[in-house]
């Protein structure tokens, strides 16, 4: 049974669809993999999902219960990581955490030793204490992601976590992603990278302007499509202009001298 | 790098850093400058023409003898002379960590090929401007009306005098207000310089909040100061102040001609009145031009350390000077226990609690509030301990209103800040995270706010009613301060059903009633006061508690009975709907 589904799931700015119709479900143990180029609505879909927007139209079900619902209760149950990871820049890393833990009222003791553990873990201990406006985007992603992971969620969104990740960390982060799943957590990874998509999810829906144009297994797809690679899929379903051309187009006005 | 191209950079950076005096966190980055520059603009002119309009009304409405103007327009001068010098200063202070680059711009300018001088330059064009730009908008228009206003009581004036004064108030003024922003960058480049950066990053928060807490008291404290010049200020410390250098350079620019112009056929009485005033005026010029040369001390001086400063900065980074807040250390875990213990027990009041001591100490915006607010009870306070004489056993309920006007003031901002955000776009973290506990988190807060704000003042006065009282009385004035505190903050906070310092900010609609509660509060301070003094005095002990406790009580219980918040972490204003962006 899903964990998470979205049914004709509607975003409009002013009149202009961001997001159409997008009907997508997640099972425990499963990774399902949100896949689109930029603008094409994915974050607005993680917004969604995770209770921070607003639908113009659908619902969100956590359980078989609307999310709308009982809002704070599905948030315990819920791990968020944005994009821009957006923290408060005059608190240090561990005073974020501590501030998010004890929001979700984790107690004290339990709440200072995951910190402790994340920032370890995630090589933050030297810059635990030091404010976050003086950290690179991968520190601040770090602490968001631990900040997600806190209270042991069951529904984790991430939304494309690697941004600003060094190689190390998102090697880390596709295991933990695998391990997470492995546990029962039932997990939509937003991205763009086709090649984490392709190692790491079971199902893939690809979202083009708003609207769904996928929705099935990774091998599936690549039946239905006669191609051999993720990119191959992608290539055929979103994009529509030819990248070898583009890319001479621009190499060739960068070369432009007068 | 051509000369054209290195002009070209320079203009552009320029640019770059004038806008970055507009960019900060009390202004959106989507919000139109064109708008913001125009309201803060007409808010100034509009300020300093209707002071000078104020101030010089008096003129139009009298005549005076010349002796007479001499002496009366020190007192204007004086007041003119500081008020450019205190806004600039302020304006400066205000701005501080914008005066300099800073790590970000070297972040963004050092992979640029942009040789670094050219930075340092454009920065420096940039701030001179931004100073140059409120000198002239806060003395132009005092420039204009107070020689013309005078003229209407001294008719001996002519036309030719008149315009000689504009330009020589103008200029004078404008040196001054030049001299008050350079005292400021001064001041903090000598600091940098002298700390390096990972210190003055730690430090430099405490010393603008301090600067402003200074500049602003003084700026309320110069109605009062600018009276009676010629008989005190030309005397003891009031002689060696910067303001008092420009008026002399002032009287020296316009060879005192005022007290010199012909004298008219008057009535016996003015003329004896003439004869006084002008005995005192020729009593001050043999000071005068001694004391005007002090301004070319003043200036020389503050040139050389900032330009040393500079230059010692220059040398420890390629670009930047100051670092931001890069360096961190634990806080203390002793003192988070105890207050975890002792103050806040619930998990939401102590998410509450050290968020906002973080917030109220660490964000920009709120750090400059408090420093304001802060500001105004200092200035209150020091009004009232001038009009009285301190000496043991003289306890009275102008000692004992100097605690509640300065906790007041803190409070006051306080409950103002509590609907600012501490950065708005990081308030999806708490809004995942929230567990719609809105009183605990608020509880914590409160606490916060009492512990940080409210108790340090409480503690700082104890000194004083010991030293007009006893160490007793004064332990009691502080127990029955903090009490005062207490109910004074749950009625401030009584109509506030939000999450403090984490939901959008909605402006307030009772602005038209501010100077109602302005009012109210020092009544209350006054009424507090007495009644502190009646129960110190063992009069009316036990009616001063039961007042308190019943108001606390009273408060408490309205407080409880309110329905919980709904809470709307993403409210706009009412005026918002009606663009239907938010569809």
């Amino acid at each position: 049974m899903p964990v998470l589904c979205a049914r004709q799931l509607s975003k409009r700015y002013s009149g202009l669809h961001v997001v159409h119709d997008v009907n997508l479900t997640v099972r425990p143990g499963q990774v399902v993999g949100y896949l689109g180029p930029n603008g094409s609505g994915k974050t607005t879909t993680a917004r969604m999902l995770s209770g921070l927007l607003e639908p113009s139209n659908g619902i969100v079900e956590y359980d078989g219960h609307d999310i709308r619902d009982d809002l704070l209760a599905f948030r315990t149950r819920l791990g968020y990581i944005p994009e821009e990871p957006y923290l408060y820049p005059f608190l240090s890393g561990r005073e974020y955490l501590e501030l998010v833990g004890r929001l979700r009222e984790l107690p004290e003791s339990l709440l200072n030793s995951k910190i402790d553990g994340f920032l370890q873990l995630f090589n933050l201990s030297g810059a635990a204490d030091q404010s976050i406006a003086s950290y690179s985007k991968g520190m601040r992603q770090k602490i968001v992601i631990s900040a997600a992971l806190l209270h042991d969620p069951d529904v984790i969104i991430f939304d494309e976590p690697e941004t600003g990740l060094d190689v190390s960390t998102t090697m880390m982060l596709r295991h933990l992603v695998r391990t997470l799943a492995s546990r029962g957590k039932a997990i939509l990874y937003s991205s763009h990278i086709l090649e984490v998509v392709e190692k790491l999810c079971d199902h893939i829906i690809v979202l083009q302007k708003g609207k769904v144009v996928a929705d099935d297994s990774i091998a599936n797809l690549r039946t239905l499509l006669s191609s051999t690679s993720l990119e191959g899929v992608f290539a055929q379903l979103v994009i529509r202009e030819d990248p070898e051309r583009l890319a001479r187009d621009l190499a060739d006005l960068s070369a432009l001298r007068s | 790098m051509r000369v054209a191209a290195q002009i070209t950079a320079w203009l552009q950076l320029t640019r770059l850093f004038l806008k970055q005096f507009l960019e900060n966190d009390l202004v959106s980055p989507d919000s139109d400058r064109a708008q913001l520059l125009a309201i803060v603009g007409a808010g100034v002119i509009s300020m300093t023409l209707f002071l000078s309009m104020f101030l010089s009304a008096g003129y139009a409405m009298s005549v005076l003898t010349p002796g007479e103007a001499a002496v009366r327009t020190l007192n204007d001068k004086f007041f003119y002379v500081s008020l450019a010098m205190l806004i600039t200063a302020l304006v400066a202070a205000a701005q501080w960590d914008a005066l300099s680059l800073d790590q970000r711009d070297a972040a963004i300018l050092d992979p640029l090929p942009v040789r670094p001088a050219i930075v340092r330059w454009a920065k420096l064009t940039a701030v001179a401007m931004l100073g140059a730009a409120v000198a002239l908008a806060v003395n132009a228009f005092p420039a204009l009306i107070f020689p013309w206003m005078l003229s209407f009581s001294l008719r001996q004036m002519t036309a030719g005098d008149v315009f000689w004064l504009m330009g020589i108030h103008f200029m004078i003024t404008v040196t001054a207000a030049v001299f008050g922003y350079l005292a400021v960058m001064t001041l903090r480049e000598s600091l940098s310089a002298i700390l390096g950066p990972k210190l003055f990053a730690r430090v430099s928060p405490s010393f603008q909040a301090s600067t402003i807490v200074v500049l602003g008291s003084l700026l309320l404290l110069l109605p009062p100061a600018s009276t009676r010049v010629a008989q005190r200020q030309f005397s003891g410390r009031w002689l060696q102040s910067p303001p008092m250098a420009f008026v002399a350079a002032y009287e020296v620019a316009t060879h005192s001609f005022i007290v010199d112009l012909p004298r008219r056929k008057v009535t016996a009485r003015m003329a004896r009145r003439d004869v006084a005033n002008t005995e005192i005026f020729e009593g001050l010029r043999p000071l005068i031009l001694p004391m005007s040369q002090r301004v070319e001390f003043l200036f020389g001086a503050v040139f050389a350390i900032l330009i040393l400063a500079n230059i010692i900065s220059a040398a420890r980074a390629p670009v930047g000077g100051a670092l931001l807040a890069a360096s961190g250390s634990r806080r203390s875990r002793v003192s988070e226990r105890i207050a975890n213990t002792l103050i806040v027990r619930h998990p939401a009041s102590r998410a509450g609690f050290h968020f906002a001591v973080a917030t109220l100490f660490r964000s920009k915006t709120h750090r400059l509030t408090l420093a304001c607010a802060a500001a105004v009870g200092l200035a209150m306070a020091l009004v009232v301990l001038s009009r009285i004489e301190l000496q043991p056993g003289s306890l009275s309920p102008s000692v004992l209103v100097v605690q509640p006007l300065l906790y007041g003031s803190l409070l006051v901002g306080f409950r103002h800040l509590l609907r600012v955000p501490a950065e708005l776009r990081a308030n999806w973290g708490v809004q995942l995270a929230w567990r719609d506990h809105p009183r605990a988190f608020r509880a914590g807060v409160y606490r916060a706010g009492i512990l940080t704000l409210a108790l340090p003042v409480v503690l700082a006065v104890v000194p004083l009613v010991a030293f007009v009282a006893d160490t007793t009385t004064a332990m009691a004035h502080a127990a029955i301060g903090l009490g005062g505190a207490i109910v004074f903050l749950e009625a401030l906070t009584l109509g506030y059903d939000k999450a403090p310092f984490t939901c959008n900010y909605v402006p307030g609609r009772g602005k038209g009633v501010l100077p109602i509660f302005v009012l109210a509060f020092l009544l209350g301070a006054n009424l507090f006061a007495r009644l502190e003094l009646s129960m110190l005095l063992g009069t009316n002990t036990v009616a001063g508690v039961v007042v308190l406790v019943v108001l606390f009580g009273g408060l408490r219980v309205a407080s409880i009975r309110r329905r919980d918040p709904q809470m709307d972490f993403n409210e706009g204003p009412e005026t918002f709907s009606q663009l239907g962006l938010h569809n």
